[in-house]
């Protein structure tokens, strides 16, 4: 999901959760250029987001987030990661991933040579890893979507073309096929350079 | 729009701002006036919100004054948060900001201009509506009127610093003569990335024009 022109969202867990968080997240990110007329970079969004989320650990009446969430984002700075968990907890990465499949999908981002792979490339490798981190044994329909920052979108925030997708979902069942992967759940997931 | 209230004083002045590569050049002259009385002669209009951001003040001494504490401490929260100094777009946002949202009760006109990483020297104007303009020169204050034609027919882009500074004197000095409520001392600050340096053009050193 966009919650501002240079920041999507990827989230794992309470789909209610998400939207709830993704509305905050665009008011910060609208606040934020109200008041300094400038995008909100990465770091600041992440940080209002991990507040924010903290702060539902604090009191009798309310419960924390189910949602642990991927901000990627482009700002003046470059391409950046956060995750923000239920927690609070707010942390920069170069590849990162949230939901059951994580564990599987960690080893397999280790692998990749994160400096060196195009947008096009990464899309197909997130593809190949979330298939491979989906398990088949569940009978749960299973969608993969796909976005991204970088220059071909203009810097904004979007989903992948049709073809980039195809391309990417083509790739990561031949190489499913290949090894015959197992594993996860029916989370979204999306990866930014 | 707010009138004067009684006893207020009034920077009834000529600022001015200039960029040029790699910086700007601000000026002002130096009176602050209670109707005809000069309330101070030496007055330093040129106020300074962040490190290498300067804002030039007309209107209500009072009212400017205010907005100008309100900024820098908005600028120092700033860069207590992001790690790295605010840009000058930022520190005119600000004020744009105060000015427009309370533009029924102030009397505030105030040009902000200084150096950043990003866009090295720039210019933005805050006039008393509290709409906000970027422009390579910003011309203010009761004496600007007198000078918009010198300043238009005067002004080239890519001036050097040097050339800004004397365009800066020539302007205010101009305005100074002919608008009684402009006068004092010429100040200047030229800010780039190497730092400010301030300078003060005392009555006797102006420059020199026709004077009737």
């Amino acid at each position: 999901m966009t919650a501002g022109r240079h920041v999507g969202i990827a989230a794992a867990g309470w789909m209610s959760d998400t939207r709830h968080l993704v509305k905050r997240a665009r008011d910060e990110a609208h606040q934020y250029h109200s008041i300094y007329n400038a995008e909100i970079p990465a770091k600041i969004i992440a940080e209002r987001m991990g507040m924010y989320v903290q702060a539902y650990t604090l009191y009798s009446s309310v419960r924390p987030f189910g949602v642990s969430t991927i901000l990627g984002c482009v700002d003046k700075d470059g391409p950046q990661l956060y995750m923000v968990e239920p927690s609070g907890q707010f942390v920069g990465y170069r590849g990162c991933a949230a939901g059951k499949g994580k564990q599987a999908a960690k080893t397999e981002i280790e692998k990749l040579k994160l400096e060196e792979l195009t947008v096009r490339d990464a899309a197909k490798e997130a593809a190949r890893i979330i298939y491979a981190a989906h398990d088949e044994t569940k009978d749960k329909l299973f969608e993969l979507e796909l976005s991204w920052i970088c220059a071909e979108s203009g810097m904004l925030h979007a989903h992948v073309p049709q073809d980039v997708l195809a391309e990417a979902i083509q790739f990561a069942e031949r190489s499913l096929d290949e090894d015959d992967g197992d594993d996860d759940d029916d989370e979204m997931e999306d990866e930014e350079l | 729009m707010a009138a004067l209230k009684p006893g207020e004083v009034n920077l009834g002045t000529t600022i001015m701002a200039v960029q040029f590569d790699g910086g700007v050049v601000v000026g002002a002259d130096s009176r602050t006036s209670t109707g005809t009385y000069v309330a101070n002669r030496v007055t330093d209009k040129l106020t300074k919100l962040h490190d290498r951001i300067y804002c030039c003040r007309s209107g209500s001494a009072a009212d400017t004054q205010a907005i100008a504490d309100i900024v820098m401490y908005h600028l120092d929260l700033y860069t207590a948060q992001h790690g790295e100094p605010p840009t000058v777009s930022v520190a005119a946002s600000l004020v744009h900001e105060i000015c427009y949202q309370n533009k029924g009760g102030l009397s505030a006109a105030i040009i902000v201009a200084g150096w950043d990483e990003q866009n090295k020297g720039s210019v933005f104007e805050v006039p008393l509506g509290g709409s906000l303009h970027r422009g390579e020169f910003a011309i203010g204050g009761s004496g600007s009127t007198f000078i918009y034609g010198y300043c238009d027919k005067t002004y080239r882009p890519g001036m050097s610093k040097d050339e800004c500074v004397e365009f800066v004197k020539n302007a205010v000095s101009l305005a100074m003569t002919r608008d009684g409520s402009s006068g004092g001392v010429i100040r200047l600050a030229v800010i780039t990335g190497d730092g400010v340096e301030r300078s003060v053009v005392y009555g006797d050193n102006l420059p020199t024009q026709y004077l009737g």
